[in-house]
């Protein structure tokens, strides 16, 4: 590789164009985006940044490092676990533990409100995010079929499908049975060596470990694809920056940003745009603890996680269920089913899985202790499982509060209660029997079931009406004309699918609709 | 299960053995290498947060909850368990409702312990396993005698003491588990080739 040039540092007193706050999926596309516009723009990362090469190990324990461990509170009748589930930390966020998933949504997800009247239409059309999915694509080098079976048609993807595992097999063969349509899934980590603007990036080798941070920079997490690139342009990436607050100006706009530094001093960017994008969770929270951008009363509300029941089995074969690309094999034959009885709908994927978070799992979702879960652990070789990922109305009692407790900074804990409604509730269950004739079907036995919900999202909704969201299609805060939010919380419907590319394409176009409008 | 394909557990001193000829083998990268290699060698001393009492009941508990001994022993389950209490590095969420990790488990171990007393004249570790077991279920279910204990305890040291035990390289060898073994590139993924491939490890 190209020896790159030394990375921008701009002065502490220097006021840049933009503060881009977080360094993954939501934060690294717009930094990229502006540092090549020209703009000088500090991007503010509460983690630091890793060589994956000599800081990831393949070891679940070890790699806890990549989790958001400031302690959040979990509340309602369907707590959501946080920590490893949900958020991360570092430069590249939570793509680092993402399990490279990316599948697109389908035009009719940004219409839930239109078709079924229930939840909220996306106040942009899938035309206008199309374009830059296929760039998302095309930068993270996406393996997967083409044609692809579901949805408009669309691009080829860059890269072939990923292998097959074992759960992706069993999962092929009872579906196939039962005439539910599959397909390799579209996974964003290249089948072949793949090189995107003198990035190169080595194949994937199936070693399944990327929820724990990919090794060898194969999957198209933040750290290797749009950081890079944003330093290359420009742009200063400052690590272990933690932000606690903004500064106003007399008309209201946002003048700096305040910060922790490395060393726990108290810093301040002054810039002229801000851009939040510091995940489901911390964005809504910051917005609360600064009392900013809630004229409409919806900031922290409709907090949405998709319905993500998983079902697990084993069978004769031997499997080594961690190996290979996570969520191998898809179906969307469920986008809508005909017998649903709920709005929208989720797509089914097979699973791999890793020791430590199957026995953590079917200890706390599934109750298994004694020797009824040692002697389950000694066929962990041979487990299989698969899951759904469906769509989450919003409702807006799900809702991020700040608890009177404080966190290690001393700050606010975010407390997040979420219920299942009727419509998750009967999804799932929906899944639920579909996953158990699909396993079943495929020769699979002794199933369990480890009910949860996945992705934060909606806390900061974006709509068309300044009273019932918290940014406008643009991203932009209706109340503050240079506060930009866009990350997962602005997602005003969960969609049926995992919400990463979106994410960055969602991310790109805020970044151009901000440059067209300066 | 239907085969009745589980794996036999070999002596301690002849897995741990094994388990250190794989982990200083060419097989692992070195961060995982390091990483495990530690975890291996880490010695626990008696942390500050329990009381002796507590800890004897811990240890008992623990010897219930994953009962294999000889394991459960070399791992010093319980000792890691409080030294992970003691770091305080949390798992970044707990139940609005529960109490604090340090205030959650000692409440939960006195539970413990008074239940029996109250029940059998007895402290916990020195039931027999079957009653020890019939108490660890009321408190699994929420159910009295153990509705005392705080709510959420039983399965957040479940929970914990699992992710312990489980990401052991000692428990990972003896459960066949072989991801670790991460320096030689691609890796076989369908049923076919990991069948063919099944004991050479990380292949």
């Amino acid at each position: 590789m190209a020896a790159e040039p030394p990375p921008r540092r701009y002065a502490d007193r220097e006021s840049v164009d933009a503060v881009v706050i977080g360094a993954g999926g939501g934060g690294a596309p717009i930094l990229m985006k502006l540092a090549q516009a020209g703009l000088s723009v500090v991007c503010l990362e509460a983690g630091r940044s890793w060589t994956p090469a000599q800081d990831f190990a393949s070891d679940e324990a070890e790699q806890e490092k990549l989790f958001w461990k400031d302690e959040r509170l979990a509340a309602g009748a369907d707590p959501i676990a946080f920590g490893r589930n949900n958020s991360g930390i570092g430069v590249g966020g939570s793509t680092l533990h993402w399990t490279a998933y990316a599948v697109r949504p389908q035009p009719d997800d940004l219409r839930l409100r239109s078709e079924f009247g229930v939840g909220r239409d996306w106040p942009i059309p899938y035309a206008e995010l199309e374009p830059y999915l296929d760039e998302v694509e095309r930068m993270l080098g996406v393996s997967g079929p083409s044609p692809y079976p579901w949805g408009p048609p669309r691009q080829a993807y860059p890269r072939t499908p990923l292998p097959l595992n074992g759960a992706a097999e069993v999962m092929q063969a009872g579906a196939a049975t039962l005439g539910l349509r599959t397909s390799p899934a579209p996974n964003a980590a290249p089948s072949s060596d793949y090189t995107y603007a003198g990035l190169h990036r080595p194949a994937c080798t199936s070693r399944g470990f990327c929820q724990a941070g990919c090794s060898i920079g194969a999957k198209g997490s933040a750290d290797v694809t749009f950081i890079p690139l944003a330093l290359r342009a420009g742009a200063e990436v400052r690590e272990r920056a933690f932000v606690t607050g903004f500064e106003r100006s007399r008309d209201g706009r946002i003048s700096a940003v305040l910060y922790t530094d490395s060393k726990g001093r108290e810093q301040r960017q002054r810039c002229g745009v801000v851009f939040l994008c510091a995940g489901g969770v911390e964005s809504p929270r910051q917005l609360l603890m600064a009392g900013l951008a809630n004229s409409s009363g919806q900031v922290g509300r409709n907090f949405m996680a998709h319905t993500a029941l998983q079902v697990w089995a084993e069978v004769d074969a031997l499997v080594k269920p961690s190996r290979g690309i996570p969520g191998g094999l898809i179906s969307e034959d469920t986008h809508r089913p005909k017998d649903a009885g709920f709005a929208g709908g989720y797509l089914v994927q097979s699973i791999g899985v890793m020791p430590m978070t199957y026995a953590s799992q079917i200890a706390r979702g599934v109750g298994l202790w004694g020797e009824a879960l040692t002697s389950h652990m000694r066929r962990f070789n041979h487990v299989i499982g698969i899951n759904i990922c469906g769509e989450c109305l919003p409702h807006p009692d799900n809702r991020l509060t700040l608890s009177d407790e404080l966190d290690v900074r001393g700050l606010p804990k975010p407390k997040v209660s979420f219920s299942n409604g009727d419509n998750e509730i009967a999804m799932t269950a929906h899944g639920e029997r579909l996953m158990a004739s699909v396993l079943e079907a495929g020769g699979a036995y002794a199933l369990k079931r480890t009910p949860r919900n996945a992705h934060t999202l909606g806390a900061c909704r974006m709509g068309a009406d300044g009273d019932d969201a918290v940014v406008d299609a643009d991203c932009r805060s209706f109340d503050i004309d240079n506060l930009y939010v866009c990350d997962n919380s602005v997602y005003p419907s969960a969609l049926s699918v995992n919400p990463c590319v979106t994410q960055m394409a969602l991310s790109l176009r805020t970044a151009d609709r901000f440059l067209a409008g300066r | 299960m239907r085969d009745g394909r589980t794996r036999a557990f070999e002596p301690v001193p002849i897995l741990e053995a094994r388990t250190r000829a794989l982990l200083s083998s060419e097989a692992l990268t070195a961060p995982t290498r390091a990483a495990l290699q530690a975890r291996l060698d880490r010695r626990f001393e008696p942390g500050k947060l329990l009381s002796s009492a507590q800890r004897r009941t811990l240890q008992a508990a623990c010897l219930r909850l994953i009962p294999e001994p000889e394991l459960v022993a070399r791992i010093d389950l319980a000792g890691a368990f409080e030294a992970e209490l003691a770091e305080g590095s949390g798992r970044g969420w707990r139940y609005a409702e529960a109490l604090s990790d340090v205030a959650l488990h000692r409440a939960g171990l006195d539970a413990l312990d008074a239940v029996t007393q109250a029940q059998h004249s007895s402290a916990f570790a020195d039931l027999d396993s079957e009653r020890q077991d019939a108490i660890l279920r009321a408190a699994c279910a929420g159910e009295a005698p153990m509705d005392v204990a705080p709510e959420h305890w039983f399965e957040e040291l479940l929970t914990a003491v699992t992710e312990i035990y489980y990401a052991h390289p000692l428990v990972q060898v003896a459960i066949g588990y072989d991801g670790m073994a991460d320096a030689h590139g691609m890796q076989a993924v369908s049923l076919a080739e990991v069948a063919a491939q099944a004991d050479s490890l990380g292949r």
